[in-house]
């Protein structure tokens, strides 16, 4: 295998078999140990024993500077033993890694790091182990401590600290190291948000100088951030491509084709709830100012929602809200009545209805769905899935997932 | 954690297994030099760790590598041992038990640390070598202070040494070296058979009765023969020896043993070297 000019990582049939028989597992290691004193090399696999499985199998790809690979795939596809393969701490059964360069890995959180000793220690200490003299951290300790803001924490054992401040100094030090090559598991939603977001920003910072390998569950963070992506399935690769496609099929998976629509529907509302005890007789849907019920409308047209329903008691702080979500999952916006300035006092045992009104509906053309949810203050007393809502179009383009009333004006016109 | 500046490298199925014993042995150095800083810190750590929580506190780390060296210090004073070959009993059991318990350490020691440590090694890339050299730090402690008390008894029964004792350190390397390849090729059996370990303790609960420890060798029988292939025999007579009558008696089989431990030592590194990925996560 010949690595191309500007590429940095070649990954050719990589196969890592595992045992759920540790007897199994044993029985090949004596095989190959003996092999071993013997001075023969490792024996090819030609037949798989029972309770052995393919962690990994036939995973090829490659990577070019500047490039980033998402791996995507459910639990136990294989990803976290790719990238131990990648990063050297295991060996493949088959296969081959060709790395150019140097490269450093964010796998486990407590990698390389003394627990018992101080961050300001570790950070000297893991640069001790990716090669690093005293003097050539101590040139870049500053970097890390600014990028990491662990401030006097800096001081303290790491054993003190949570693991969001432990991913923030692990990664620090990692991009403070310049590697051509970086390989990063799902480490980085460990962090809070703007730490993630800071993160994410340096690896494009980065993306001139290095390649990155990145595996996530968060499907926005592999959209944003990579080239490419490949989706693991039971070891193989099922798909290589560009990220949007990816994701699809990975989603795809996630909802078999036979429930798909009611499942992923079910995950994007989420667990419906009723408290029969405390309410009765709910009832809501989509309507128009006429109050008749509809599951489509037109964008800019004033969207209503009729609720109605009956309590047994008298909520001491009654809160009516609508999340809305588009059908891919993403949270669009909530209508709630929290904003309202008056209090929502409802008579007890008397069935009252509600009308919510959205005029001007911003949201872009697509379908929408929605929940109704009636709380007690922080108790929720009924949470119920609205009709589907198709919003159609009224032009011919647009941009995201609502269009706000804008217009542009020019102001200034620079003449020569 | 790999890091190799401007080359490439290649992981494969066979990796490593084409490196001689030499470019092993490199490799093992320069992983424990690197790794010199963390190492230090787990040896405190160890350290720390056999007094936590108790009242007495670091007093416990002193005394309880000097508990068996006490026993049969007693025991001697006690007439349960006539003195052996010109020497004071006292001297001579302290002196053998200490050697005893740096060559056992040395065989243990990466059999326990593979054991405990392998799967953790994988998750901290903290390779088993440095936690290997790790144990040895304590071992060497523990055998420091027990030196310490071998000098008190050396002094109290005047049973003094012969300059040629200066010469110790030399006659004990190849010990070393043998005893620390046998634990590493143990160290990476045990992964594959677990019976390894309880094995090795029983062998040396009997050992320290037929190595010259505490009685000294037979001269004559099927022990004496016995004796010739027992390295724990041959090393502890030749110390001895060196020692308390400045020469070593069987030379021959010193040297014997001394070549049979170079090259235990180097087979064993380049095991330990091909081994450690495969082995690592197995438990």
């Amino acid at each position: 295998m010949l690595m191309q000019t500007d590429t940095v990582l070649e990954v050719e049939r990589l196969s890592k078999l595992y045992s759920r028989a540790l007897g199994v597992t044993r029985q090949r290691l004596a095989v190959t140990f003996g092999r071993m004193l013997l001075g023969w090399t490792p024996k090819p696999l030609d037949n798989i024993q029972k309770g052995e499985f393919w962690s990994l199998k036939d995973v090829s790809f490659s990577l070019k500077r500047g490039e980033a690979l998402g791996v995507i795939g459910f639990n136990g596809a294989g990803k976290t033993t790719l990238l131990r393969l990648l990063a050297g701490q295991l060996l493949p059964d088959e296969g081959e890694v060709r790395i150019l360069g140097n490269s450093a890995a964010m796998i486990d959180l407590t990698a390389g790091f003394q627990m018992t000793a101080s961050g300001e220690r570790n950070i000297f200490l893991r640069g001790a182990m990716l090669g690093r003299s005293k003097e050539e951290m101590a040139v870049t300790y500053d970097e890390i401590l600014d990028f990491a803001e662990l401030g006097d924490a800096i001081e303290a054992p790491v054993s003190t600290y949570s693991s969001g401040m432990l991913m923030r100094l692990a990664f620090s030090i990692m991009v403070a190291m310049r590697p051509d090559m970086l390989f990063i598991d799902e480490i980085l939603s460990v962090g809070d948000f703007r730490f993630r977001q800071k993160c994410l920003s340096r690896i494009r910072e980065m993306r001139d100088q290095a390649a990155f390998v990145l595996v996530s569950h968060s499907m926005s963070n592999i959209k944003l951030f990579c080239d490419r992506a490949i989706v693991l399935h039971e070891g193989r690769v099922a798909f290589e491509g560009v990220p949007e496609e990816a994701i699809r099929i990975y989603e795809e998976m996630k909802f078999p084709q036979a429930v798909s629509q009611e499942a992923k529907r079910s995950e994007i509302l989420q667990p419906q709830f009723h408290n029969e005890k405390v309410v009765e007789q709910v009832e809501h849907y989509w309507c128009n100012a006429d109050g008749q019920p509809i599951s489509e409308i037109r964008s800019g047209e004033a969207l209503y929602l009729k609720a109605s329903f009956k309590t047994n008691h008298r909520p001491r702080n009654l809160i009516l809200g609508v999340p809305v979500w588009t059908e891919e999952g993403g949270y669009v916006t909530g209508f709630s009545t929290e904003l309202q300035d008056e209090p929502m006092n409802i008579t007890p045992e008397q069935r009252t209805t509600f009308l919510l009104k959205i005029p001007n509906l911003s949201f872009n053309p697509g379908v929408y769905l929605s929940n109704f949810g009636i709380a007690d203050g922080p108790e929720f007393l009924y949470r119920g899935d609205n009709p589907t809502l198709t919003v159609l179009t009224v032009q011919a383009r647009f941009w995201g997932m609502v269009t706000l009333p804008h217009s542009w004006r020019m102001l200034i016109c620079n003449e020569e | 954690m790999p890091h190799e500046e401007n080359r490439t490298r290649i992981i494969r199925p066979d990796s490593r297994m084409t490196e001689g014993s030499m470019q092993a042995i490199r490799h093992l150095l320069s992983e424990i030099w690197t790794f010199r800083s963390h190492i230090k810190i787990v040896f405190k750590e160890q350290f720390r760790a056999a007094y936590a929580g108790t009242g007495l506190g670091l007093f416990w780390n002193y005394v309880l590598p000097l508990v068996p060296l006490t026993v049969y210090w007693f025991l001697s004073k006690v007439r349960v041992f006539p003195n052996f070959e010109g020497v004071d009993s006292a001297t001579f059991l302290t002196f053998g038990v200490t050697l005893w318990f740096l060559f056992i350490g040395c065989v243990q020691t990466p059999i326990q640390v593979v054991q405990s440590r392998n799967k953790e090694a994988m998750k901290t890339s903290f390779p088993l070598s440095a936690s290997i050299v790790a144990g040895f730090a304590t071992l060497l402690f523990d055998t420091l202070v027990r030196c310490a008390l071998v000098t008190i008894v050396v002094a109290t029964t005047q049973s003094w040494p012969t300059w040629q004792s200066l010469m110790l350190p030399v006659a004990l390397f190849p010990a070393l070296l043998l005893f620390i390849g046998v634990g590493l090729f143990l160290g990476i059996l045990n992964v594959i058979y677990n019976d390894v370990s309880r094995i090795v303790n029983i062998v040396l609960q009997y050992g320290i009765f037929v190595s010259g420890v505490i009685f000294p060798l037979y001269d004559t029988g099927l022990l004496s023969t016995m004796n010739l292939f027992n390295p724990f025999a041959v090393f502890i007579d030749a110390c001895r020896a060196i020692v308390f009558q400045g020469a070593i008696e069987n030379f021959s089989a010193y040297l014997a043993m001394t070549g049979i431990a170079l090259i235990m030592f180097v087979l064993s590194c380049r095991a330990f070297f091909i081994m450690e990925y495969r082995i690592r996560g197995i438990t």
